[in-house]
Order: structure tokens, then sequence, then C-alpha cells
């Protein structure tokens, strides 16, 4: 009864050939909202909108159907000569706001930069997966791969003494602000040179000399931290007098984080007491196995910040020249005292959640949507086709970053394990 | 049945359980279409529904306390800690309304709660995947804490901590899930509050709970070659204490060893020191040597971290000790 149109994400009951039922209805998106202008907008519960959607196709109503707006689904009569006639369920990604950017002047020097920072990240990680499988890495390693444009987007556009805070995914936030991957490395191999001295791991990098507060492992709990490091930069310029304190502090988190309590507690705070600091939520569609829209009642994450009285922006986080510029509007705001900003940068992950994840509910197709839109290719043609940089130029530094990849691998694998004797070094203050 | 793995007993007790009664469901991250993130709960969705195996989002307090709700008013939920460690964010909610809310109400409420889920030290997966928890919770009144330790166990106990009036946080340990036993093909429950002989002898008796059971049982081999004769107890409960085990034992040994994995201060084991002074410190001929985890974040490096944690060897070590050199 079910026939898969050739057509990318499109699923359709044959005419006149029985109904329409629950199996055909693609796996992820098993929540969604119908709008009907008889019927209103139905609340979000999996099975009573799917039903609900099952008996109007079935009774032959079109209706417009949002899938939590992330996918945006619709129900319409095809035009496909295969399946001509046929009711069809097509699911579209949600569009987002183009950003003109030909008034933004991109340097040669600023292209350039940027191009440098993604191919570090994305030469990392590929490294990592790398030295994961040779089992020179443990653990749960979450590489950053596709994500590479929010990244360098927000932290190339921060000065050296700001802050910025990760998550468990957070190899690619420190090497953008400005950890040498060589102490990154290391940091994964355990060795005693890592920026966290081989204790922390994947999860928990650190770095007071280059302002990361942190890898966080435990699902938002980076947040409330972030906001203290704002909240100090306000202290200081505000209680203490220091016309310098204009730090910003960068916060990244996911948007399985977005619904946990303390991203909602901590857009409160950072509102009330108007701390310099940018929300940064990748919203990659995936919290591990959950999507998006089945774990959120509202997906458009950056809506969240209106009732807090904040500006939330969305952003296409797979287009760095975006990312920078709206970036570049919120850093100046925080550092101009006029308070935080929440964005949404709409992204991907390119590999399974972390290197443990069999990575089995994500379709083929969305997957394949989302590769095409390669962040770091869509850079290097906008630089070459716009005459900003010469492919020879971008060659050079993908020959650079190659080399030193390579010098951070072979730094890591030299470097000594921390000594057995300082077991207990670093649980106090004094050690 | 046959072999099966822990993961896969856990799954088998909680798929008798919804089946033999509604009101039985399980929630947290990622049990339902992904089945969990150790498998534990794997397809149970397409059997079940969404419902009933409830995908929360990333919300644990709030999560664990709609069970506590849902508990109080008549259902009987089991909540997955995708790790343990997570729970800590919904220790509000374990500790003054799932431990505290039925003395509190004075009776008014009972709240028949599982919270299960994978708990100690891994592979080298850094400080906070690494926890050694049961010892936080052990202070909070009301709650029970059982930890498991072979599929025949985990199968048998969750059955149980299931069908418990109370709420019972049930630790299973991130490398155990694929151990492999056979199991009866009837159906079995196994009491909550009884600690397990696993072996018997009559030198020294070791305490002991969890994968740390396997440890002990690892030095045992070399120990007995030696001509040593270990009694070897698996705690299960870690609250209630089951001391007429205990003590059974130690009036015949009149020697014990902890092995644990928790953290030396405030661990399992010094409550089980502080209670054998208490109740059976004639029987005693050696004080109680425990051989805890070092009170540090777990490292990530390997070195560090198996430095951090017991090896089979110091347990040969403690009982060569204590037997040879005999106060
Ligand atoms: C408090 C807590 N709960 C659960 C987890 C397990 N966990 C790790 S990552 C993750 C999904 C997070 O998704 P998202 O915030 O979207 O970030 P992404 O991994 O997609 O970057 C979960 C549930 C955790 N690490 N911490
Ligand atoms: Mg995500």
């Amino acid at each position: 009864m079910l026939h898969v149109c050739p057509h990318p994400l499109t699923l359709f009951p044959k005419k006149g050939e029985g109904e329409l039922d629950s199996k055909s209805l693609p796996r992820m998106g098993e929540g969604f909202r119908v709008r009907d202008s008889k019927l209103g907008c139905t609340p979000f519960v999996n099975s009573d909108s799917q039903k609900m959607l099952l008996s109007l196709v079935n009774r032959g109503t079109i209706v417009q159907v949002e899938w939590l707006s992330v996918k945006i689904p619709v129900i319409k009569k095809t035009s496909h000569s295969c399946c001509q006639g046929h009711y069809i369920l097509m699911v579209k990604e949600r569009t987002l706001p183009a950003i003109d950017t030909s008034t933004l002047q991109i340097s040669h020097e600023l292209g350039l930069k940027l191009y440098e920072d993604m191919v570090l990240g994305r030469s990392f990680e590929d490294k990592c997966a790398e030295m994961y499988y040779r089992g020179r890495m443990f653990g749960f390693v979450h590489l950053y791969n596709g994500q590479e444009a929010v990244s360098t987007g927000v932290i190339k556009g921060m000065r050296p003494d700001d802050f910025v805070c990760s998550t468990y995914r957070d190899h690619v936030h420190a090497l953008s602000a400005g950890v040498p991957p060589r102490q990154v490395m290391a940091e994964l191999f355990g060795k005693a040179t890592g920026c966290s001295k081989g204790r922390g791991g994947s999860m928990h990098l650190f770095s007071a000399e280059h302002h990361l507060l942190g890898g966080y492992a435990f699902v938002a709990e980076g947040i409330p931290v972030a906001t203290g490091a704002a909240f100090q930069t306000r202290y200081r310029r505000d209680a203490l007098g220091d016309p310098a304190a204009d730090q910003v502090t960068a916060c990244f988190f996911g948007d399985g984080a977005s619904n946990n309590g303390q991203f909602f507690e901590c857009l409160n705070m950072a509102v009330l007491w108007k701390l310099p600091i940018l929300f940064v939520v990748e919203n990659n569609k995936w919290a591990i196995g959950m999507a998006h829209e089945r774990a959120t009642s509202q997906p458009e994450i950056y809506r969240k910040a209106s009732v807090f009285g904040m500006p939330g922006v969305e952003v296409d986080g797979m287009d760095v020249l975006s990312v920078w510029s709206v970036a570049q509007t919120a850093i100046a705001r925080a550092r101009a005292g006029e308070g935080p900003t929440l964005i949404e940068a709409l992204t991907y992950r390119f590999r399974g959640h972390s290197l443990a994840d069999p990575d089995e509910l994500r379709s083929k197709s969305e997957k394949e949507e989302w590769f095409s839109r390669d962040p770091i290719r869509s850079l290097s043609t906008y630089l070459t086709d716009n005459q900003i940089c010469q492919d020879t130029e971008l060659k050079r530094i993908d020959q650079n970053i190659k080399t030193l990849i390579e010098d951070a691998v072979e730094f890591a694998e030299n470097s000594p394990e921390p000594d057995p004797r300082d077991l207990y070094k670093y649980v106090f203050a004094e050690d | 049945m046959a072999e099966t793995f822990l993961f896969n007993a856990l799954r088998a007790a909680i798929d008798e359980e919804m089946h033999r009664d509604p009101s039985v469901f399980v929630l947290g991250e990622d049990v339902g279409q992904y089945g969990g993130s150790y498998k534990v709960t794997k397809d149970l969705y397409e059997k079940y529904g969404d419902l009933r195996l409830l995908d929360t989002p990333i919300a644990e307090n709030s999560f664990t306390g709609m069970a506590v709700g849902a508990a109080m008013t008549g259902l009987r939920p089991i909540i997955e800690g995708m790790n343990m460690g997570f729970l800590l964010l919904a220790f509000n909610q374990i500790a003054n309304n799932a431990g505290m809310l039925r003395y509190t109400s004075g009776g008014n409420f009972k709240i028949p709660l599982v919270i299960r889920g994978p708990g100690g030290v891994g592979r080298q997966l850094g400080a906070e995947h690494s926890q050694r928890l049961e010892a936080y919770f052990q202070a909070v009144p009301g709650l029970k804490i059982v930890a498991c330790s072979t599929p025949f166990n985990a199968k048998g106990l969750l059955k149980s901590a299931i069908r418990d009036e109370n709420p019972v946080l049930f630790f299973e340990h991130v490398l155990l899930y694929n151990l492999k036993e056979t199991l009866p093909e009837e159906e079995y429950l196994l009491p909550l509050d009884k600690a397990e002989v696993v072996r018997e002898g009559n030198d020294v008796t070791i305490l002991t709970y969890s994968r740390m059971r396997h440890h002990v049982l690892q030095a045992a081999k070399t120990l007995t070659k030696s001509g040593y004769d270990p009694e070897i107890i698996d705690l299960i409960s870690l609250k209630p204490l089951d001391f007429e085990t205990i003590g059974a034992s130690i009036r015949k040994t009149h020697r014990v060893i902890i092995v644990e994995e928790c953290m030396r201060t405030g661990g399992i084991g010094a409550e089980l020191i502080a209670s054998i002074n208490d109740r059976l410190f004639d029987e005693l001929d050696a004080p109680v040597l425990r051989l805890s985890s070092q009170d540090i974040p777990t490292p990530y490096n390997g070195v560090l971290e198996n430095l951090t944690i017991v090896q089979p060897t110091q347990i040969i070590e403690a009982v060569e000790k204590m037997l040879t050199n005999p106060y």
C-alpha cells in the first residue's frame, strides 16, 4: 500500500488502494502539528496529531502540515509523472532568512582567516576519528564535522580576552579560541601536556590562558557557568569601576540543551542583569537519537528569547558569513553594555552523535541534503568566485593545516603520561 | 532462556512487568525510538507505544519530578538515567520528593518508582561520566538502593524493584552490560533486601557489590590456589544493608575486608564499618580493612584511572596481609 516516490522525502498512498497508515509516515517525524483553517492547530501530541493527519488525508482533505517547522511537510496532489494524482507528503527543510552577503565587506585577510579556522576544525576532527579507531583516544568522542561555520563565525569575530564556553562537542571551539592543536590532541591522548593535563579528556577541555571556560560533559551545565563569566565582566566594570572590562562571553550549546531549565533560567538572569553574553544554539536537529521536533513544543528556538525581552535571531549555520554577520551585531551589542542575544544557528553534524553512536535514525536523504551544503565548500566557492582569495592560497592553507595536525599527533604521541605520583594533584587550589 | 546479556536480562524484566501491569511505564532520554543508550529498552517502543516508552527532552529534574507525581497518583514509572550521573541534576526531586515525601505527607502518598541506569567507572569516559554516586544518595531517607551485578540478579531484582511500593534507586554498571549467563525459563523474583553469598569460606569475609564483585572473584581464584578460603558477599542492597547475612558471615570469619568502587570518604564502606562496629565489634579479630576508590574526580588518563579504582592485585595483597599478620 505504501509507495515511496523516487523523489527524495516523498511518501504517498496510491489512489484507490486503501489508506495511508501510520507506518507510511517517516519515522523521525512522528510529532507534527496540523494547521487547517477550520480545525486550527492541533496540540503537539505524537499519536494524536498523527491520527488526525491520517484521517484528513484519507478523507481527501488537503491540509498544510507544519512539521513543527523544522521540517515542513506539505500534503498536496503530486504532479510528478511517477505518482501523478496521488496525495504526497513532501518534507522540506526549514527555510532560512538569507543574509545579503554583498553588503558584507569580506577582506582578503578575513576570508583567509575564516577559511583556515574551518579547515583546521574539520581536519582536526577527521584526525580524531582516525586516532580513536587506532586506539589512541578513548571514551565518548563527539566530533564537530559540519558545524564549523558556527564556531568560526562567532569566535573568530571575538577578541582573545573574550570568553568561550562549550559542551562535550568542544574540540573545535577550543581550536577557534586559540588553544594550540598540540594541546588539544595531547589531551585527547590523555597526556600530561594536554590542555587539561590529561585529567579531563575529550569532554573536559579547559584553557584559562585562552579564556576557554571549558568543555562541559553534562548537557546545559555550561550555560550557567558562561552566564557567571559574563556577570564577572559586568561586575568588574560597574562594581569595581574598571572601564576596560568589556569582555564578551560566547556560550555554545545544542538544540537538546535548549529544552533544559538551565537555559531558560539563564536567559532570564542575563536579561535581568544585562549581561554581555551570546547564547549560541547550534541546532543540528538531533539530540543523540531525539529529533528536535519530537523534543520541543516550539522548534524555532530563537523565538524563545522574545518572552525575556531579548533579541533572538536565526541564522544559516552552514554559512560562515551569515554567522559572522549576526555574531558581529550581537558582540557589539554585548560589548556596549546593551545585554545578551540568543542566536540560533541551523546546522547539521556530519557524523554520528559520538564515535560510539550507530547513527541509525537519521535518514539518508536528510544527511545527503545537508552534506550538499558543506560550509567549507561554500566558503571556498564564495571566496574564489568573488576574487577575494586565490585558489592557490586556499590550497596552501589546506597543506599547512595538514602539517599542523601531523605535528599535533606527533607531539601527543611523544608526550609523557601524567606522573602517577601526581594522582592527587589539582584536587585543591594549593596543589 | 538461553545465554542472556545483562542488558537483555534487564530488558526482559521491563518487558515482563510492562506486560503484566499496564501502569508500568518507562521514561527518559532516548528510551523510545533509540531503544536506550545501552539497548535496555530496545524495540519496546514498537510494542508499547510512545506514552509507555516516553522519550523525554533533556530535563532530568523535571521529568523525575513528573515521575514522582505520576507515582503518587497511581502509575509505576521506571526512569532510565542515560547515565546515572545525569540524575545529579534531579537530586532535588530524588531527595526531597521521591525520598522524603511519603514521610512528610504523613503516609498520605506512596511513591512506587524505579530509577535505574548505568553508574560506575567505565573505560576512560572522563570524570562526569565516571561517577560513583551510590554514596551520595545513601543518606537520603526513604530511598532503597540496589546494585545488580549479574544477568541473573539484574533480572530478578529489577522485577522486584518495579513491584516495590517505594522509590528504588537501581544501579547497573556501565562495564557489566555485556556479561552473559543462562537464565531460568520460568519467572523469578529476587528480594531487594538480601545480600548474596557468592562464595562460602571461613577465613575472611569480603563485602563487595556491583563490578567489584568480579574483581573480588578474580582475586579469589589466585587466593584459593594459595590456600586461602575467603567468604565473598555481594551486598546487593546498599540501603538497607542486610545485616543478617553480613552478621552471620562475620560471626564465622571474624575478619572483614570491604571492596568498593565508591569514594573512600563518606562511602558505602564507611557506613559498613560504622555499622559493623556498632553491632559486631566483639566478633572482630582485626580492624575492618577497606579498599575503596581514591577521593578524586575520575581522571581521563588510563594509568591514573586504573590507580583510582581498586585492582584485583590489591585485593589479593589485602587478604594475604590480613591473614598472615593476624593482630
Ligand atoms: C545532563 C545530561 N543529560 C544527558 C546527557 C546525555 N547526552 C549527551 S549529549 C545529549 C544530546 C544533546 O543534544 P544537543 O544539546 O542537541 O547537542 P548536540 O549533541 O546535538 O551537539 C545527551 C542527551 C548528558 N551528557 N548530560
Ligand atoms: Mg543537537
